[in-house]
């Protein structure tokens, strides 16, 4: 019996073992500066800041391989955030060997949008979730500037929206080199590269500006 | 003595298999889709019904539990008695008497809605407690810090475990078990439903015949049969309260066609749903026809229907009202079944 379960233990580490990891990394940071939430940081603009709040959904990986494969992860919806910073390590069940580029989604798409209570990551409960208009938060960015004339100057960007004309979901194509891990840039400064904290300081609902930001933030991505 | 020790593992498995077996949900509440009816748009595959999950969504729909200071449930505004609507409150109540902005809608055939809400901003039936739940003039709750609470709770524990085979309580199996209730909440047994089925002994007064006929020149492009909505957004032509200065759909799609625009509510049971609109503006039906007759604001953007003044003589708006009255559904209004407490009455 006991010999049987041994058995069983280690053909299951052996199978676990057998499988490829790709490890896919995200580096959150501002300019070359690590982002953490005790930093101020300097925009382009020359507004100083401090990132209080930063999260947003990954999702729909896919690695494309050089020989014209592909791999697509089964429900893929990630929640990265700034408050734990293991979440920006993944990790997939895909071969490691002749990546060619990788392909992701900033934000929720459609169908999840609409398919009711979900779980896990995209669970309602994990503030990326507007009630009031159905859908997620793509992407939430909060913090103070003195540039902003608001209560406790304040900043908010709440990135969302799934309904035309307001579709902010991004999709990202990166070439990668062949490796075991990808490590990809998260470079907040070029968020706020056309960003006036003075004149632009709040967006909370789908709408025309919001979906500029979201053009904007399909370049914050890069290959280290 | 290792035969009898496998022995004690194959019992102790088959024990917990059987026990899995025991609780696992049962599919014995079937959804009743009168006939002519179109198809439920809610999505039962994900979310099969169960009397335990039935029971469990009734006893949360209950339960002040849900609100932030344990005061007000869902049916606080949404009472059986009115076909789960507010009656006598034009908008509907939070805790610590705070007021909200809109009249409470009633909760019926929510299976068939495409959208939620007077502005449809919600897309599905399960979301849509999210916006009682959590906003601050009504439940004020925070989802994690509710599920907590409810964690806490041997009782809802043990009631997850029996509806969804998992007694860790998640923001998710708490929508998905208020839509257990809520998708039951089905009304197709008025007088005007057993004419139409051509049911024996039953048939319109003259008055409520002519009260049809009139509904049907006059109402039903937007309150159309056999749901009485077609869910469409329609500025029905009143004139904005300038103190709630609200517009409606506008907020939702940031157009401006959709401006003064409330998705077209059902007139099943209308006779107890009062007050009527999305304000709750008026008590009384003769006020909601005096409003189509006289009232319209010729807007830009009112409903195409109401361009041509609606003319109905005084026996004519009697007709209207005694026809709406066979929209009345006694079985849906008295049925123990919806009522507080069933979940406790139904003990197995």
């Amino acid at each position: 019996m006991k010999n049987t379960l041994c058995f069983l233990l280690l053909a299951g580490i052996h199978f676990v073992q057998a499988q490829d990891i790709l490890h896919l990394k995200f580096s959150p940071e501002f300019k070359n500066a690590a982002l953490n939430t005790d930093s101020l940081y300097l925009t382009s603009k020359g507004d100083s800041i401090r990132i209080s709040s930063f999260r947003m959904y990954i999702s729909s990986i896919e690695v494309i391989y050089k020989n014209g494969t592909t791999f697509k992860e089964k429900n893929s919806y990630h929640l990265l955030d700034i408050d734990d910073i293991s979440s920006f390590d993944l990790e997939l069940p895909a071969s490691i060997n002749n990546v060619q580029k990788i392909v992701f989604s900033i934000g929720v798409d459609s169908l999840a949008s609409v398919s009711g209570a979900l779980g896990g990551d995209l669970d309602p409960g994990k503030g990326m979730y507007w009630a009031w208009q159905s859908g997620y938060v793509n992407l939430k960015i909060e913090g103070t500037s003195p540039s902003c004339k608001t209560h406790k100057s304040e900043f908010g960007f709440h990135i969302g929206g799934y309904m035309h004309p307001f579709y902010a979901l991004r999709t990202i194509t990166l070439p990668v080199a062949n490796t075991k891990e990808i490590e990809i840039n998260i470079d907040l400064a070029r968020f706020f590269e056309n960003i006036d904290l003075s004149k632009s300081n709040s967006i909370m609902i789908p709408s025309k500006e919001a979906m500029k930001i979201a053009d904007s933030c399909a370049k914050i991505f890069s290959v280290k | 003595m290792r035969i009898k020790k496998t022995y004690i593992v194959l019992t102790f498995i088959f024990a917990l298999c059987a026990s899995f077996a025991f609780f696992s949900p049962g599919k014995n509440t079937k959804i009743i889709v009168p006939k002519g009816w179109p198809k439920p748009l809610y999505d039962f595959s994900k979310n099969p019904l169960t009397e335990e999950g039935f029971k469990l969504g009734s006893a949360l729909f209950y339960d002040p539990i849900l609100s932030h200071d344990n005061t007000i449930s869902c049916a606080s505004c949404h009472l059986p008695f009115t076909a789960f609507t507010h009656a006598d409150h034009s908008l509907s109540h939070g805790i610590g008497g705070k007021i909200g902005t809109r009249n409470s809608t009633a909760l019926m055939n929510l299976i068939w809605s495409p959208s939620f809400m007077w502005d449809g901003g919600v897309n599905n039936l399960e979301v849509q407690p999210i916006n009682p739940l959590t906003n601050p003039l009504e439940m004020d709750s925070q989802l994690p810090e509710l599920v907590l609470e409810l964690n806490q709770s041997p009782k809802y524990r043990k009631m997850f475990y029996r509806a969804f085979n998992d007694s860790v309580i998640t923001s998710q199996l708490l929508l998905k078990a208020l839509a257990q209730f809520t998708s039951q909440l089905n009304t197709y047994n008025s007088k005007y439903d057993s004419i139409m089925r051509h049911e024996k002994n039953v048939a319109f007064t003259a008055s409520e015949k002519n009260g049809y006929a009139l509904f049907k020149k006059n109402c039903s492009s937007c309150h159309t049969e056999p749901l009485f909505t077609n869910y469409s957004f329609q500025n029905n032509g009143l004139p904005i309260d300038t103190f709630l200065m609200d517009y409606g759909r506008m907020k939702i799609t940031q157009n401006s066609k959709d401006s003064l625009k409330f998705r077209v509510p059902t007139l099943r049971n209308i006779e107890f749903s009062a007050p009527y609109f999305h304000d709750g503006r008026v008590n009384k039906l003769k006020d909601v026809l005096e409003h189509y007759t006289t009232g319209i604001a010729v807007g830009p953007t009112v409903a195409e229907s109401l361009k041509s003044k609606i003319e109905l003589t005084k026996q004519e708006k009697k007709d209207l009202i005694a026809f709406l009255k066979t929209l009345t559904d006694k079985y849906f209004m008295y049925n123990s079944r919806f009522r507080y407490n069933y979940s406790e009455v139904a003990k197995d």
